[in-house]
């Protein structure tokens, strides 16, 4: 509430979270998994999917789970998609995973019927998503081209740079900055120590 | 979407769990508490990053591929129980994520620039912080400052054009420290202003407490022909700010090897030019130090001959301005392909050629007339000294650029780039000098010369006269550019490095390289 955000209610019909707040230019969320519907397993599958509708609609969105049960979850999978996490107990609630942001437009907006600004609006939305859509993908692009390159530089005299097993070492987080896609500095560095046969001076 | 589902229920139909119970009002409160708290103004480039680090716990599995999963009763470990080598293994691959991850947030570059101080933690994106590379020294002891009651010893950052006050002052209490890319070892003013930009730097990012935060991992760039006793004086600054729970480790990388692996590329020539002096660095895996190749010529050079060309158009008062010489140099000087060439057809064509130049809100105009075939000595001065065009003003008076050793490198004055490319490379293995000519960058803003329109077949950019003097040499096939990103790659090339190398690979003062823990 303290960062200008209150409680509201989705307008989208297929957006159905248990708890969901906006901004002036962010919404966020919040599917919770009762603690005694854990066992349950429709009742899994009914929160784990509310929460995927969400994500992409809300600028975040994060599944709440009791803590207990959160150490059966494997919290890659909600990772790669965007989700975000919360485990909660008698005392406290963490978030064990922070959601990725998304850029749209807060969807508890209502769209104006037939005017000009509620077209507009929706059509920047649209912009937005495809936007994000391009981005990521130029993103693989520039790393392939990358991994495309390094192989070709294999007819280099110098002793060898990269082995297939070493870039396993060199773990890459999606969210460092862009100067580190494909740069081959990172699997070089990673072995220092390991091979210290050198050409310096 | 169906990975998810999968995923989940695999483990549900594995496990029972004892839940404890929760009252549904008192999470939506606290869900509203704990979500807006983390939303406000909590973006990861936010200097007041307050966000805690993501750790694996221990009940949960780890997010990395082929971890071992805790957390599920042993009965319903899989059949995989492992030896105690293996069960080792997977404890090292754990360590070396949390690490990795520690890393993602807390590692912290500086580059130390003749004018600029870049630095900040990785969580700053693509662009540091940026604050000129100097400090005042205030006059404790005048009126002023005894009314303010807590003048400080020094001031660095932003806050320096607060304290200034007169200009008489300047020369004496505000101290660049990294001129020449080297400080002295007796200049305890210059060495202060270091060590207290350090810490201003390192403070400006420190997470709010409460949080895991054990101090950042420090990669710091110096010039390559910085002695040892700099590398030593760096590290005292980095113990000093460590007593505050700022510094976990600390090392330093030369610019040139940062330039390197800011730029992408494993095997390269660097050539750094600066405001005093230009290196030439080989670079294969390592940076070869024993092929490194210094000139002592640099933006500073072009100033003085920009300088010289002022007071003989008769601007003798604004000449002794260096602001002023700098500007003029920046907008009016260029760099011709063919020097001769290149003079000629201004002498033949002044109209063409003339450049004036007015700074806005004053009177002061400069316009070289005649004379602005002259702007082609200023580009030529720093790449190739030696041209007979010259001589007059070197015997009148300029400062011709000689032959220094400071510490253990000499400094060559008056040999042009072409020449110390060849020299270093040729100091390096046969097999690797083709690839070494493949890739030369050069970095630094004394290569950044513009081409005019209409001047293109006489004014050049630095990778192109660079090829040309190599061409003179017999260097063929090269290929020269320039860093991608000239203001942050040495920056860039700090976090890499910091979030690389691996934290076992300790400090050696033979390979000058390694992390050196500081004491907390």
């Amino acid at each position: 509430m303290s960062a200008g955000l209150t409680e509201s209610l989705p307008s989208e019909s297929d957006v159905n979270p248990d708890i969901f707040f906006k901004g002036e230019e962010s919404c966020v969320c919040v599917v919770i998994l009762d603690h005694g519907l854990w066992a349950d397993r429709q009742a899994v599958m009914d929160s784990i999917m509310r929460a995927s509708i969400s994500v992409g609609k809300a600028s975040r969105t994060y599944l709440a789970l009791p803590k207990a049960a959160a150490s059966l979850i494997d919290a890659r999978l909600f990772q790669e998609r965007g989700i975000g996490l919360f485990t909660y107990d008698q005392r406290t609630v963490e978030e064990a995973l922070p959601a990725r942001h998304f850029e749209t437009a807060t969807i508890s907006q209502p769209q104006s019927d037939g005017s000009t600004a509620g077209r507009f609006e929706s059509e920047l939305r649209g912009l937005r998503i495809e936007f994000d859509m391009l981005e990521q993908a130029v993103k693989q692009l520039r790393e392939e081209l990358a991994s495309v390159r390094k192989a070709s530089a294999s007819e280099q005299i110098v002793r060898p740079i990269a082995s297939s097993n070493s870039l396993q070492q060199v773990h890459i987080a999606d969210n460092l900055p862009t100067f580190f896609a494909g740069n081959p500095w990172l699997e070089v560095l990673s072995r220092r120590g390991r091979d210290e046969t050198t050409f310096a001076g | 979407m169906i990975l998810i589902v999968y995923g989940v229920l695999l483990h549900v139909s594995l496990a029972t769990v004892a839940l404890p119970r929760l009252l549904s009002c008192d999470l939506a409160y606290a869900l509203s508490v704990n979500l807006t708290g983390e939303l406000h103004g909590a973006s990861r480039s936010s200097a007041n990053y307050p966000w805690k680090p993501f750790r694996p716990k221990p009940n949960w599995t780890s997010v990395h591929s082929g971890g071992h999963r805790e957390g599920l009763p042993v009965s319903l470990h899989s059949e995989r129980r492992g030896s105690r080598q293996n069960r080792r293994k997977e404890t090292d691959h754990r360590e070396e994520f949390a690490l990795s991850r520690y890393k993602e947030h807390y590692t912290f570059g500086m580059d130390f620039g003749t004018s600029d101080f870049k630095f900040g933690p990785i969580t700053c994106g693509d662009v540091p912080k940026v604050v000129r590379n100097r400090g005042y020294f205030p006059d404790r002891d005048s009126i002023m400052m005894r009314a303010l009651n807590q003048a400080p010893e020094i001031v660095v950052g932003d806050d320096v054009p607060l304290y200034l006050q007169s200009s008489e002052d300047l020369t004496s209490r505000l101290v660049y420290p990294m001129r020449n890319g080297v400080i002295d070892r007796r200049d305890t003013r210059a060495w202060q202003v270091v060590n207290e930009i350090s810490r201003f730097g390192l403070k400006m990012f420190r997470p709010n407490p409460g949080n895991d935060f054990q101090g950042f991992y420090v990669v710091a760039s110096l010039s390559s022909v910085s002695g040892r006793y700099m590398y030593e004086s760096l590290f005292e600054a980095m113990n000093e700010a460590a007593k505050e729970g700022l510094v976990k480790a600390v090392t330093v990388i030369s610019q040139p090897f940062a330039v390197a692996i800011g730029h992408g590329v494993t095997t390269c020539v660097v050539v750094e030019s600066g405001h005093g002096n230009t290196q030439v660095c080989p670079i294969s895996s390592y940076p070869i130090r024993s092929a490194l190749v210094a000139v002592n010529r640099g933006g500073g050079d072009a100033n003085a001959i920009t300088a010289e060309i002022l007071k003989d158009l008769g601007y003798g008062d604004l000449a002794r301005e260096e602001a002023f010489v700098r500007r003029v140099k920046e907008s009016l000087g260029l760099l011709p392909l063919d020097l001769e060439k290149s003079v000629k057809a201004a002498k033949e064509n002044p109209s063409k050629f003339r450049a004036k130049l007015k700074v806005p809100g004053t009177r002061v105009e400069v316009d070289l007339g005649e004379k602005s075939w002259q702007r082609f000595l200023i580009g030529e001065y720093v790449f190739n000294p030696r041209n007979e065009l010259f001589q007059s003003y070197l015997t009148r008076g300029m400062p011709r650029p000689r032959d220094v050793k400071i510490g253990e490198t000499v400094f060559e004055g008056m040999i042009d780039f072409g020449e110390a490319v060849v020299r270093s490379v040729e100091r390096c293995p046969v097999e690797l000098q083709p690839l070494l000519y493949k890739e030369i960058l050069l970095s630094g803003g004394n290569f950044s010369w513009e081409v005019p329109e209409r001047l293109e077949d006489f004014a050049t950019d630095a990778p192109t006269k660079m090829k040309a003097l190599l061409k003179e040499k017999g260097i063929r096939g090269v290929s020269v550019k320039m860093t991608k990103n000239p203001q942050y790659s040495v920056w860039h090339g700090c976090i890499i490095y910091g979030y690389a190398v691996p934290e076992n690979y300790s400090w050696s003062w033979e390979r000058m390289e390694g992390w050196l823990p500081v004491a907390a």
